[in-house]
């Protein structure tokens, strides 16, 4: 299980993270929802080891966790110049992983030998999420991982979600549509102010929906009015 | 127009401030070699004939013209583009004909000068061509990124330096400027950052160590068959060649050290190339080349310390 305990981060003055607390269960997929500036990319960041949490805990399996148990999809995507496509997978694939390239690009279907810098932004968040299958690690983290994809590759990427969790990766995702996440994951929790409010279960998704919208609709609703 | 052109101006000035700044200490040593240099090319632009003066004022300016990046947006700035470029680069041009003129007082070739960068402002600059294939490199080891990225990007200019020091390894600057030149292009190869992803792969131990070990292997075997012919040719002279070899070494060093000393996970370039070049430039005044030695050890101990900051379980 990957357990975060008091998890505290700030900027400066500016508190991001407050006293966070959140369990992911080993073989599931676990939804982050959270307005822009929740603190969605901070956890991760701090999960991953690119921030440096002020207090607070993180395990894995009750041990400390280690960036090599970690496969991290940013939302950028940061490749290097004048490489192509399958010279980034090999640098990114890791001996024990039985990564297999052509195999993964039958589902991918990726210009590979061309250079990656003339790739669309979809192309782009594909390949950088068969770079973070080929790390092979136990804990994905996938941190918009539907933005700028087609429909046909936002359902390919949705299929393999489910089946890398069947075999057993846990799976951390953050996304701001809300559709996205009610379709792929096990659990949500809803991140706001630096905090988990509340964490739904699936059958709680629809009953979710619904109150964060009559939620959203009550807070905008007079200005709204107002300007319209 | 003069509103824009002066904000554009005060926009240089402020880059050209910041990049200054960020030196930092180094600038102590920067600026008295910058000085040194500037007079010497003053002094040698002032002894040339008005025509040779105009050709290699030309040429500096046309290799700053064909590498701007920023006309896309000047076009949207909604401005005449030559326009500015005109100003800017007569501007610019000042800093040069200024002292030469005062040092030379000779006019005409200032003027022809002046009228030659005038017309290089209304050059078309190439566009990047769409091509999405890439040179294949199979004999670069896979894991030398920087050196397929770097080859690929600049293979135009690096194959005929190659080449001209091969077949001109009879005389004896053949070989070594080749080299000089090559190592020169190839350590902004080191400019670019690899992301976290690529980095905590390559970790190990001694990673700093083995990786200049490999990189300064690659780089000597690539130039095997020019110190053949050059040991051939001139054996008498065999320790220009080491020097020259050694300084790549220590340069190389310094290169990969100094990429790694200012890694961040989120930043994407490490922005050596004014470091590199004041090295350089210790390399030709008196009693200053011991520098980059120092440098070599000093940025292996800063690389070490920023890795072990990010990856303390590597």
């Amino acid at each position: 299980m990957l357990e975060i305990r008091q998890l505290e981060f700030s900027y400066g003055d500016t508190a991001v993270l407050q006293q966070l607390d959140l369990r992911v269960q080993n073989g599931s997929i676990h939804g982050i929802l959270g307005v822009n500036g929740a603190g969605k990319t901070s956890l991760f960041k701090c999960l991953y080891g690119l921030l440096t949490p002020q207090s607070g805990r993180i395990t894995w399996e009750e041990q400390p966790l280690t960036f090599r148990q970690i496969a991290f999809l940013e939302t950028g995507n940061f490749f290097y110049s004048y490489i192509t496509g399958r010279e980034y997978l090999q640098l990114c694939a890791s001996d024990t992983s039985g990564f297999s390239i052509p195999d993964w690009n039958r589902i991918f279907r990726l210009p590979l030998d061309t250079l990656v810098d003339t790739y669309s932004t979809g192309m782009k968040k594909q390949l950088a999420f068969m770079g973070i299958l080929a790390q092979g690690r136990p804990v994905l983290i996938l941190d918009e991982p539907f933005n700028g994809l087609d429909l046909e590759s936002s359902e390919k990427m949705s299929i393999i979600i489910q089946e890398l969790r069947k075999k057993g990766k846990t799976i951390l995702i953050a996304s701001h549509i809300l559709e996205t996440l009610t379709r792929n994951c096990d659990r949500i929790s809803h991140l706001s102010e630096g905090r988990i409010r509340t964490t739904y279960e699936a059958h709680e998704f629809t009953l979710m929906t619904d109150q964060l919208r009559q939620q959203l609709r009550e807070d905008i609703a007079d200005d709204l009015y107002r300007v319209l | 127009m003069p509103t824009f052109l002066a904000h554009l101006l005060f926009i240089r000035l402020k880059q050209a401030g910041r990049a200054v700044w960020g030196v930092g200490a180094l600038l102590l040593i920067a600026i008295p070699l910058a000085l040194i240099l500037l007079f010497v090319l003053w002094d040698g632009l002032a002894g040339l004939k008005a025509w040779q003066l105009t050709a290699i004022i030309s040429l500096l300016f046309l290799s700053l013209h064909g590498q701007r990046k920023d006309l896309n947006f000047l076009q949207k700035c909604g401005q005449p583009v030559p326009i500015v470029l005109l100003v800017e680069y007569q501007l610019a041009l000042l800093f040069l004909s200024i002292p030469v003129l005062l040092l030379s007082g000779h006019w005409p070739g200032i003027a022809m000068a002046h009228l030659a960068v005038a017309c290089l402002a209304f050059v078309p600059v190439p566009q990047k061509s769409g091509d999405r294939r890439a040179i294949r490199l199979n004999w670069l080891p896979a894991d030398n990124l920087e050196w397929k990225s770097g080859v690929r990007r600049h293979w135009r200019l690096l194959l005929p330096v190659y080449l001209a020091g091969l077949f001109l390894s009879f005389y004896i600057p053949g070989v070594l400027l080749s080299v000089a030149v090559i190592l020169m292009i190839s350590l902004g190869f080191y400019d670019e950052l690899e992301s976290r992803t690529l980095l905590e792969r390559a970790l190990q131990p001694h990673f700093l160590w083995k990786k200049w070990s490999r990189h300064y292997g690659l780089f000597c075997l690539l130039f095997a068959p020019q110190i053949m012919l050059y040991l051939i040719f001139h054996f008498q002279y065999w320790y220009f060649l080491a020097f020259v070899l050694a300084v790549a070494g220590v340069f190389l060093g310094c290169a990969i050290f100094y990429k790694y000393s200012a890694y961040l996970p989120a930043r994407r370039r490490a922005n050596n190339q004014t470091s590199m070049s004041i090295m350089f430039m210790s390399l030709i005044v008196p009693f200053l080349a011991p520098l980059s030695l120092i440098a070599f050890f000093v940025l292996h101990r800063k690389a070490r310390q920023r890795l072990q900051y990010f990856f303390p379980d590597a």
